[in-house]
C-alpha cells in the first residue's frame, strides 16, 4: 500500500506511519455519507427496495406466454399447437336445420321462454339460483372432506411405511433368503453390470467377501445340552441318585483341588515349632532393654575365637615326576585300546542281532506313532469341545441344578424350580467359546483425601485464643 | 533376511486393544459389534509368538476378522449413536424441550438384515442354529419389564415366541417334551432339523448377579431379527398368513378395556385357537418329497425309515384329535395348551383365566380335564380327570397312556426324560417298556402279516424251496422200480396243505447272507469284528439275566398275591 513511499524510512520511527495515505478511508466515509443522504445505507436496506423483478417483456416481443417464462435452456420440448375447440352452435349441420324463410311460422312454440319480466319466471330463476348455490356449497364441502380424508390416509400410510423401515422392533415381512438376490438381479438386468456395481457401492448394498470361517462355530458343543434324566421334576430314584452322585463328584473334585493347593503352599508351623522362633524374635526386639551384662559378655567370647586367621586348607603345589607321567600315558593308551575293543565287540554282536534291533526300532516307532495319534485326537477334542482361555480368567462350569431328595414333591403344582436360565445361557455361551470369561469389575471408590484445616490443627492442648 | 514379527502368528493375530484402536470404537461397542457379526475371540497356539515374544494374558482376535469388521456399516451407526447421545444429554441439561424432542424423533438406528444373511447364507443354516435363539427369546418373553430392558424389544420377543409356537402347532412338528426343574424342554423337527428349546417356569423373576446383562441384550437383539425372518419364511412355506391371524375375529364386545388389536393379540397369544392359512396354496409335504427321492434312488432302507418316521409323525399329530381338554386354574396353562394343540387336541380354560377360552367347564363334550389339586368337589361323570403329566408322558410314548396312574391325588409314575435314548440291545426296565414296547409289537405283527402274501407270490427262492420239499416227500415213499409197479402205484391222492413258516425262511435267508458277508471280511478286520460280536453277546447275556431276574421277581409277587388270596378264601 503505502510501503512504496516509506521505503527509506526506518519503520520504527514516527515518520513511517505518518506517511500512510488515508485516501481510501476518506473515500469510503464519503461514500457512506452520500448513501445516507440518498435514502439510507444500501447494506442495511431490505432486498425488495434495492431490487425489483423485471416483469416487462423485452422490446419487440409481442405474445407473452407462460411457456416462455419457464423455458429451460437445455431441454426444449416441442409443444403442439392446441386444436381449436369445436363450436357446436356454428356447425353447418345445425345451420341447415335453421328456418331460412323470412315468413314467421304460423303457430307459437309452447316451449318458448315466457316473458322474463313475469313474476313466475323471476321466481323460477331465483329458485334455480339458490339450488345452484346450495349444490356448489355441498360439492365444495364434499370435495374438502374427501381431500382431507385422502391426505390423512396418505400420511398414515407414509408413517406406517416409515415406521416399518425405521423401527427395528417391527419385524421385517419379507423373505430374507429369497428376495434380495432377485432384486439385485433385476437391477443388474435393468442397468447393466457396471452401473449396478456402482449403485451397490453408492448404496452400500454390495456383498463383502465374507471370511469362510465366520459360518463355522467356535465349538462343537450343542447349544442346549441334553437334560440329564435326574433333573426331571418327578425323576426315578436311580436317575436322581445318579444326578446327586455327579454333583457330589464335582464337589469332591473341587475339594481335592483345594487340598492340593494347600499342600503346595508353604506349610504353616505348628505351635511347638513356632516357639523358638517366637522367642528369638522377642529376644531380638528386647535386646538392649534389660540385661546389659549379657551383652557385655558376648563380645569377650567373640574376641577369643578370633585368633586363627585362615579357614580353608593350606594350598600345596603338586608336581608330577616323569615316571608318573609316563605311567599315566601308558595307562591311558591301554584304556583307549580296551574301550575300542569293547566297542568292536559290541558292534560285532549287534551285527548278529540285526533282526531283533529292527524289531525294537519298529516297536518303538509304532509306540511313537500311537502316541502321536493319541495326542492328535486329544488336540482335536480340545479344539472341538474344549473351552479355551481368552484373557486372564479360566472358565468355571456352573453348578449342577438339582433338587435334593426331600425337595422332590412329585407334583407340578408344588414343584421347586432350580437354576436360572439366564445364568445358564450365559455360562453356555462362555463354554462354547463365543464370549470370553470375565469377572465383573467392582466399581472402585476413589478414596477421599482428608486433611485438617490449619485453624483446626492449631487448636491443641495449649491453645489459647488470641 | 526375514525380519522378525513380519509374518506368521505375530501378524495373524491381533489383540483386543489393538482392534479397538483400529476400529476406533469403545470396548462396549466393540463387544456389541463382535456379537452381532459373529466374530469370536481366538486362542493362538503359541501366545509368545502372537505377542512379539511376550507372554501376557490377552484376548486375541484374528486380524482378518477385524479387517472384515472395518467394512461394517453398523460401525458408522455406532458413531452416530454416540453423537446423538451427546447432543441429547446436552439438550436435556440445557432444558431445551423442543430440541430434545426433535433429537429423539431422529434417533439413529441400525438394521441387522444383512448381518443375518451374511451369517446364515441359507435358510437351513439359520434353522440349524435356532436352539440358542429360541431359548433366549422365550426367556426374555417371560421377563417382567425391567428398567434395563427396552420395552418394544420385550414386546417383540413375546410376539415372536407366540408366532413360533403357532407355527409348531400348525405344522404339527413337536416331537418331544419334558418337564425339568429348570423349565420345559421341547423338541421339534422342522424341515429335517431337530430344534430344542427351553421355556422357563413362570415362577417369579430372579436376576442373577454375575451375568452381564448388556451382552445378553445384544444377543437378543440379533436373535429377534433372526427369528423374525425365520418365522416369516416358515409361515410362507407352510402356506400360513404372516403375521398370524385367527380364523375368526374375536369381538370386542366382551371387553371394553383394550383396543381391538390388543384383544386379538391376546387371543392369539393364548394358543387355543387355530390360525388362518393362505387359501390358494397347498403346502408341499417335505417327507413326501424325501420318499419320492428315495424311491428314485432305489434306496429301500431310507424309504423304510422315512415311512416309519412319517407314520410316527402322523400318529403324534393326531394323538389328541379325539380328545377335548379343559385346563384348570392351577395348571400352567400356556405350556399344556401348546402341547395339546400341537398334537391335534381341542383345549379350553376358564374364561377368567385368560382370553381365548372357547368352551366352558360345563361343556358336555369335554373328555379330559387337567387338574393338579388333590381332589375336586364337583366332578362330572362323563369325563376323565387327569394330572397334567399325563399329557407329556403320552406325547413321549406316542400313544394315549392308560389314565389309571394319573388320576388326581394319586402318586404319579416318574416323569422320564425322552432325551435319553436307549441303544440297541440295552436293558430297558419294564416301566419304560410299558410305555414304548407294546406299540411296537402291534406294529410288527401287522407288518409281518401284510408282506407274507407278497413273499410267497414273488420270491423265486422261496418257490424253489417249496419244490425241493415236495420232491423230498415223494422220495420218502417206498421205492418203486418196475414199470408195472409204477403204473399200479400211480393214483391221485388228495393234496396236502404245505405249512410254510415264512418268517423262519426269511430269517434263514438273512442268516445265510450274513454268513456270506462275514466270510468276505479280511483277516485284519475279522478280529475286530469278532471282538464287537463278543461284546454284543456279553451285553445280551447281561440283559437276559436282568430280564430273568425281573420275571422271577414278578412271578414271586404274583404267587404271593395269589397265596394271600387263597388264605383269605380259606379263612372266609
Amino acid at each position: 500500500m503505502v510501503r512504496k513511499v516509506a521505503k527509506h524510512v526506518a519503520r520504527n520511527k514516527k515518520k513511517y506511519w505518518r506517511q500512510i495515505s488515508t485516501k481510501d478511508v476518506e473515500d469510503g466515509l464519503e461514500d457512506i455519507r452520500v448513501e445516507e443522504m440518498t435514502g439510507g445505507r444500501r447494506s442495511e436496506q431490505p432486498d425488495h427496495i434495492l431490487y425489483h423483478i423485471d416483469n416487462e417483456r423485452p422490446l419487440g416481443s409481442t405474445s407473452p406466454s407462460a411457456d416462455d417464462m419457464e423455458v429451460s435452456p437445455v431441454v426444449r420440448r416441442s409443444v403442439r399447437k392446441q386444436r381449436e375447440k369445436l363450436d357446436l352452435n356454428n356447425l353447418n349441420t345445425y345451420k341447415i336445420l335453421q328456418p331460412h324463410s323470412c315468413v314467421p311460422p304460423p303457430c307459437v312454440d309452447s316451449r318458448e321462454p315466457k316473458d322474463p319480466s313475469s313474476k313466475s319466471s323471476k321466481r323460477l330463476v331465483e329458485t334455480e339460483k339458490t339450488v345452484e348455490m346450495r349444490r356448489a356449497a355441498k360439492k365444495k364441502y364434499q370435495n374438502a372432506a374427501k381431500q382431507r380424508s385422502e391426505a390423512k390416509q396418505k400420511t398414515a400410510l407414509e408413517k406406517a411405511d416409515k415406521l416399518e423401515l425405521v423401527d427395528p422392533h417391527v419385524s421385517q415381512v419379507y423373505d430374507l433368503w429369497g428376495t434380495q438376490k432377485e432384486k439385485k438381479q433385476q437391477t443388474q438386468s435393468l442397468v447393466g453390470p457396471v452401473l449396478a456395481t456402482y449403485l451397490d457401492q453408492v448404496h452400500q448394498t454390495y456383498d463383502w467377501k465374507v471370511p469362510s470361517h465366520i459360518v463355522k462355530k467356535p465349538s462343537k458343543l450343542p447349544a442346549i445340552e441334553k437334560p440329564l434324566p435326574g433333573i426331571s421334576y418327578n425323576p426315578t430314584y436311580d436317575d436322581h441318585q445318579d444326578l446327586l452322585r455327579k454333583a457330589v463328584e464335582v464337589e469332591l473334585e473341587k475339594e481335592r483341588k483345594e487340598l492340593k493347593l494347600q499342600k503346595n503352599l508353604p506349610a504353616k508351623l505348628t505351635q511347638t515349632e513356632a516357639e523358638p522362633i517366637k522367642k528369638a524374635w522377642l529376644k531380638e526386639m528386647a535386646s538392649g532393654l534389660f540385661d546389659d551384662n549379657d551383652v557385655d559378655n558376648e563380645p569377650g567370647t567373640e574376641s577369643t575365637s578370633l585368633n586363627s586367621v585362615s579357614v580353608g586348607k593350606p594350598v600345596t603345589v603338586e608336581t608330577k615326576t616323569t615316571q608318573q607321567r609316563n605311567k599315566e600315558k601308558i595307562h591311558k593308551k591301554k584304556e583307549a585300546l580296551a574301550k575300542a575293543a569293547k566297542e568292536k565287540r559290541i558292534q560285532d554282536n549287534e551285527l548278529f542281532r540285526l533282526k531283533s534291533i529292527g524289531k525294537e526300532i519298529k516297536s518303538a516307532e509304532l509306540g511313537y506313532k500311537q502316541k502321536g495319534e493319541k495326542r492328535k485326537i486329544e488336540y482335536a477334542n480340545r479344539e472341538n469341545y474344549g473351552t479355551k482361555k481368552f484373557g486372564r480368567y479360566k472358565f468355571e462350569d456352573a453348578d449342577l441344578d438339582l433338587n435334593l431328595s426331600e425337595e422332590i414333591t412329585g407334583n407340578l403344582r408344588t414343584l421347586k424350580a432350580e437354576g436360572n436360565l439366564l445364568h445358564d445361557r450365559f455360562k453356555s455361551l462362555q463354554k462354547r467359546n463365543i464370549i470370553e470369561t470375565r469377572i465383573r469389575a467392582k466399581p472402585t471408590k476413589t478414596k477421599m483425601k482428608k486433611y485438617e484445616r490449619r485453624s483446626v490443627r492449631e487448636v491443641g492442648v495449649d491453645y489459647r485464643p488470641k | 533376511m526375514q525380519k522378525k514379527y513380519k509374518k506368521g502368528a505375530a501378524v495373524n493375530y491381533i489383540s483386543r486393544n489393538q482392534a479397538l484402536r483400529k476400529l476406533q470404537l469403545t470396548l462396549s461397542d466393540f463387544r456389541r459389534l463382535c456379537i452381532l457379526k459373529g466374530i469370536y475371540p481366538v486362542e493362538p497356539k503359541n501366545r509368545r509368538k502372537a505377542n512379539r515374544g511376550r507372554l501376557a494374558n490377552k484376548t486375541y482376535y484374528l486380524a482378518k476378522d477385524i479387517r472384515f469388521l472395518t467394512h461394517e456399516p453398523i460401525i458408522d451407526k455406532f458413531r452416530q449413536m454416540k453423537s446423538y447421545l451427546r447432543r441429547l444429554t446436552k439438550a436435556r441439561a440445557r432444558k431445551e424441550k423442543t430440541r430434545e424432542q426433535a433429537l429423539r424423533n431422529n434417533r439413529p438406528f441400525y438394521k441387522l438384515d444383512h448381518v443375518v444373511r451374511e451369517r446364515y447364507p441359507s435358510f437351513a443354516d439359520a434353522l440349524r442354529d435356532l436352539d440358542d435363539c429360541l431359548t433366549l427369546v422365550f426367556l426374555f418373553a417371560n421377563f417382567p419389564l425391567l428398567k434395563k430392558l427396552y420395552e418394544p424389544r420385550l414386546r417383540l420377543c413375546r410376539r415372536l415366541s407366540v408366532e413360533f409356537l403357532h407355527y409348531v402347532i400348525a405344522s404339527g412338528s413337536l416331537k418331544k417334551c419334558f418337564i425339568s426343574i429348570k423349565g420345559y424342554y421341547f423338541q421339534a423337527e422342522i424341515r429335517g432339523e431337530i430344534i430344542t428349546w427351553i421355556i422357563p417356569h413362570k415362577l417369579g423373576h430372579k436376576n442373577p448377579a454375575d451375568v452381564d446383562f448388556k451382552i445378553m441384550a445384544t444377543f437378543l437383539e440379533f436373535y429377534t431379527t433372526l427369528l423374525g425372518f425365520v418365522n416369516y419364511k416358515l409361515y410362507s412355506e407352510h402356506g400360513l398368513i404372516y403375521p398370524p391371524k385367527l380364523t375368526f375375529t374375536p369381538t370386542t364386545s366382551s371387553s371394553t378395556l383394550c383396543s381391538e388389536d390388543e384383544f386379538s393379540d391376546e387371543f392369539l397369544a393364548s394358543l387355543g385357537l387355530p390360525i388362518m392359512k393362505k387359501p390358494e396354496l397347498n403346502p408341499v409335504d417335505k417327507i413326501e418329497i424325501d420318499q419320492e427321492a428315495a424311491q428314485l434312488l432305489g434306496d429301500t432302507v431310507a424309504d423304510e425309515d422315512a415311512r416309519k418316521k412319517e407314520e410316527e409323525a402322523k400318529t403324534l399329530q393326531k394323538l389328541f384329535s379325539k380328545c377335548k381338554f379343559f385346563i384348570s386354574r392351577e395348571v400352567p396353562r400356556e405350556m399344556f395348551a401348546f402341547a395339546i394343540r400341537a398334537c391335534g387336541g381341542d383345549v379350553s380354560w376358564d374364561k377368567t383365566m385368560c382370553a381365548g377360552a372357547s368352551y366352558d367347564v360345563s361343556d358336555q363334550s369335554i373328555t379330559h380335564q387337567l387338574i393338579d389339586r388333590p381332589k375336586l368337589h364337583e366332578m362330572a361323570v362323563n369325563r376323565v380327570y387327569v394330572q397334567p403329566q399325563w399329557i407329556f408322558d403320552s406325547i413321549n410314548a406316542r400313544k394315549l397312556l392308560p389314565v389309571d396312574n394319573y388320576l388326581p391325588g394319586s402318586v404319579l409314575p416318574p416323569h422320564l426324560s425322552p432325551f435319553v435314548e436307549e441303544k440297541e440291545g440295552d436293558y430297558v426296565p419294564p416301566e419304560r417298556f410299558g410305555q414304548r414296547k407294546p406299540d411296537n409289537d402291534i406294529e410288527e405283527q401287522t407288518t409281518n402279516k401284510a408282506p407274507s402274501i407278497d413273499l410267497v407270490n414273488s420270491n423265486a427262492y422261496l418257490n424253489g424251496s417249496l419244490k425241493r420239499k415236495r420232491t423230498e416227500n415223494e422220495e420218502t415213499a417206498p421205492k418203486i422200480t418196475t414199470k408195472e409197479e409204477r403204473k399200479r402205484a400211480m393214483r391221485v391222492e388228495s393234496g396236502q396243505v404245505q405249512s410254510v413258516n415264512v418268517s423262519n425262511i426269511v430269517k434263514r435267508k438273512a442268516n445265510e447272507e450274513r454268513r456270506l458277508v462275514e466270510m468276505t471280511i479280511p483277516k485284519k478286520q475279522k478280529r475286530l469284528y469278532d471282538k464287537i460280536k463278543f461284546s454284543q453277546k456279553k451285553k445280551r447275556q447281561e440283559v437276559d439275566k436282568l430280564k430273568r431276574k425281573r420275571a422271577d421277581y414278578e412271578n414271586n409277587t404274583i404267587q404271593d398275591v395269589t397265596n394271600d388270596k387263597k388264605k383269605l378264601m380259606k379263612l372266609s
